[in-house]
């Protein structure tokens, strides 16, 4: 517990914020992608954020040499399947199956947009505090 | 602590400035996790000294950890200033043995 930790979690939440960015940059560049190297269409990729929890005085107390967790948070890519893959008619496609339908992948550009909306918020959400922490620490070493 | 010199409210304003540290934590959990599925908002509990779960439906309200986050930050900026002033009488007092 401490100032520092402070730091730690809200740059957790930022480089967790980024490489939502970097997902969501992407999904959107790989919109019409219809062949990647394993030979499907692009899978839309999506984050899971999951919490990193404080340790309590319990878990400090049973095991002392165990990293103890400073809270903050994970993000993890995952490939989403929650929406399927339309396929279109599109003869003339390279990609187009022997009836002359191609699939495409499953990115759906408004809600790529809205949640490149809501990130970048978020983002700057993380470093509003970062900043107020930083302004308390330089407060702390006015002391003296 | 030397009661003779340090009084009650220079412990407190001590206390205050370490709880109003421990707070900018919870609050920085939070807004970290705002989009985290099931996590359960924090709040920073002054009379427990520890985090306890703010409402009982999972989420984190945007709006009320940034001005939690305002309040905070302007009550460890007023106990600083308070803390620095005392220990500036302090200092006053002490070097009157000079003159």
């Amino acid at each position: 517990m401490g100032l520092s930790d402070a730091f730690d979690i809200s740059y957790s939440g930022i480089l967790a914020n980024r490489l939502h960015m970097e997902v969501i940059a992407s999904n959107i560049a790989n919109i019409n992608t219809t062949k990647t190297s394993s030979g499907l269409p692009y899978v839309k990729k999506s984050v899971v954020y999951s919490e990193v929890p404080f340790s309590t005085e319990l878990d400090k107390a049973i095991d002392r040499r165990e990293k103890l967790l400073k809270g903050g948070v994970e993000a993890k890519v995952v490939e989403d399947y929650s929406n399927p893959m339309p396929i279109v008619y599109n003869p003339g496609h390279p990609d187009a199956d022997e009836r002359g339908y191609v699939r495409l992948p499953n990115v759906s550009l408004p809600s790529e947009m809205a949640d490149m909306v809501y990130v970048s918020k978020l983002y700057e959400a993380n470093i509003a505090v970062l900043n107020s922490t930083k302004k308390m620490a330089s407060d702390t070493l006015q002391i003296q | 602590m030397i009661d003779g010199i340090f009084d009650p409210a220079m412990s407190s304003l001590e206390k205050g400035i370490k709880n109003a540290v421990k707070a900018q934590e919870v609050i920085a959990q939070n807004i970290a996790n705002a989009n985290t599925p099931n996590y359960y908002a924090k709040k920073f509990d002054e009379v427990l000294e520890k985090e306890v779960q703010r409402r009982d439906v999972p989420g984190v309200n945007l709006e009320e950890e940034m001005a939690d986050q305002a309040k905070n930050s302007g009550k460890h900026a007023a106990y600083i200033k308070l803390l620095l002033s005392k220990l500036s009488i302090l200092r006053t007092i002490i070097t009157q043995g000079r003159k």
